[in-house]
């Protein structure tokens, strides 16, 4: 009970700020941090705590890509313009952007691979760590990187440039 | 740049290998470098090569950047925000939701597997069975089955049966003893605050024996968990905000217990959300 208290507290904060990141919306992000506290309620602590609830937390990320992929071919079959325009409606009431913002956009044109890389590096995860939660070779860790936000750059950069160049003021800073 | 795959291996992870002082700066060491990842000798090794090589050092700088650049871009994107500890405290009154209805679910199985194989005497005295779940469900399926089969071939007085199992009758009575045994306890009741207020969504908790179940008060605090065995000691009722409280159980050979509870006030300090770069510490 308190083991559980002490891992949302440690752990809640960095889980949805990674997969937020991942997923591009806050209430995708806690429900799969919810999915991964579960499944770690269920199984004994290891000995990595926090390693173990990243890696399962990108576990579980890959299979809601797929699915999330999925539903989006399905909506692409039975698209028509009412269920756009109520869509639409919808995500107006609910004050989310319709757009990801740049940098969500620069991060989607990595691969999930690339994408996770980066993400986990930035919540400080070790070089070794990070090839193990993902399956790279700690050699090749530095190199994934270091493209990873090469691309991220310039992707950005050219997003931004073409928003004001389309007269679009609201550029993130 | 020569070889850049051979030179961070061996930065990276043969630090006692002799260096080439002029062999030049990977990709991947220059990101290593820049992430705090390299051993103090790769380090070294780094710094020396930087003095002499400007390609090397606008690599290095170039990838330092680069790093900054993306974490900046980063920690702007999704600046968190005191909604996190809310965020927080609901999705753990969620995961603790499911735990509470799968500990629920696996208790009213084990109770009844429990009780099957006391009546039946089936010597099952392997733990590791016992841990797996699925061998338990699958085994409470084929004695409940072969039992009732059993039993309906015996209840017609079938003398071929008889003859074969001479056991058969005596298992069939106690396999629909088990049954009979099985759950009759009801109990209600509502949760209110000190003034009188219902709690809504409060985690009512039923625990005894190799049993806990719980459920949810609905809107007008009140609660309804039916078909429990009086192996049932006490209800433990959590709420947020709220001071959680133990109520021991008390049948007095009743079959339903109505149990009014009020809960008292707590003031739930949450720790402070604190919003900071992320620093990596230098290896």
């Amino acid at each position: 009970m308190s083991d559980i208290d002490r891992l949302f507290r440690e752990y809640f904060t960095p889980l949805v700020r990674y997969l937020e990141r991942q997923v591009g919306d806050r209430d995708s992000a806690e429900e799969l941090v919810q999915e991964t506290f579960v499944r770690a309620m269920r199984h004994e602590m290891r000995i990595n705590e926090r390693a173990w609830l990243f890696t399962t937390a990108t576990n579980l990320l890959r299979d809601y890509a797929r699915r999330d992929q999925r539903q989006r071919r399905h909506h692409e079959h039975i698209q028509h313009e009412e269920f756009e325009r109520e869509r639409d409606s919808i995500r107006s009431a609910m004050e989310t952007p319709a757009d990801p913002s740049p940098t969500q956009q620069a991060l989607y044109s990595l691969g999930e691979r690339d994408r996770s890389a980066l993400l986990l590096c930035e919540e400080g995860f070790s070089y070794d760590e990070i090839a193990r939660m993902i399956g790279l070779s700690p050699q090749s860790v530095g190199t994934t990187l270091s493209r990873a936000r090469k691309r991220v750059l310039q992707n950005y950069e050219s997003l931004t440039r073409a928003t004001q160049i389309a007269g679009g003021t609201n550029v993130e800073s | 740049m020569s070889n850049p795959e051979k030179d961070s291996k061996l930065i990276l992870h043969t630090s006692n290998a002799p260096t080439s002082g002029d062999a030049h700066i990977s990709e991947g060491t220059a990101s290593a470098f820049s992430d705090g990842e390299l051993t103090e000798r790769g380090v070294e090794r780094v710094l020396a090569h930087t003095v002499d090589c400007e390609l090397c050092r606008e690599l290095v700088e170039e990838t330092q950047r680069m790093r900054a650049a993306v974490s900046e871009l980063l920690a702007a994107s999704n600046a968190l925000t005191a909604r996190d500890a809310l965020g927080r405290n609901r999705v753990q009154a969620r995961v603790l939701q499911i735990r509470d209805d799968s500990l629920a679910r696996n208790s009213v199985i084990d109770d009844a597997v429990t009780s099957i194989n006391k009546r039946t005497r089936i010597n099952l005295s392997r733990p590791s069975i016992w841990r797996n779940r699925t061998a338990v469900i699958a085994t409470t399926g084929i004695v409940v089955l072969a039992g009732s089969a059993i039993a309906a071939l015996t209840a017609r007085n079938d003398e071929r049966v008889s003859r074969l199992f001479p056991w058969a009758a005596d298992s069939a009575v106690h396999v629909r003893m088990a049954y009979k045994k099985l759950p009759a306890v009801i109990i209600t009741g509502t949760v209110k605050s000190e003034e009188g207020f219902p709690i809504s969504n409060a985690a009512v908790v039923v625990m005894g024996e190799s049993l806990s179940r719980g459920i949810r008060t609905d809107s007008n605090g009140n609660f309804d968990l039916g078909g429990l065995p009086r192996t049932a000691v006490k209800l433990e009722i959590r709420a947020l905000g709220f001071k959680t409280t133990t109520i021991p159980l008390q049948y007095h050979d009743a079959n339903s217990l109505l149990i009014s509870a009020k809960l008292v006030r707590e003031v739930l300090k949450l720790d402070p959300t604190v919003i900071r770069p992320v620093q990596k510490a230098h290896k």
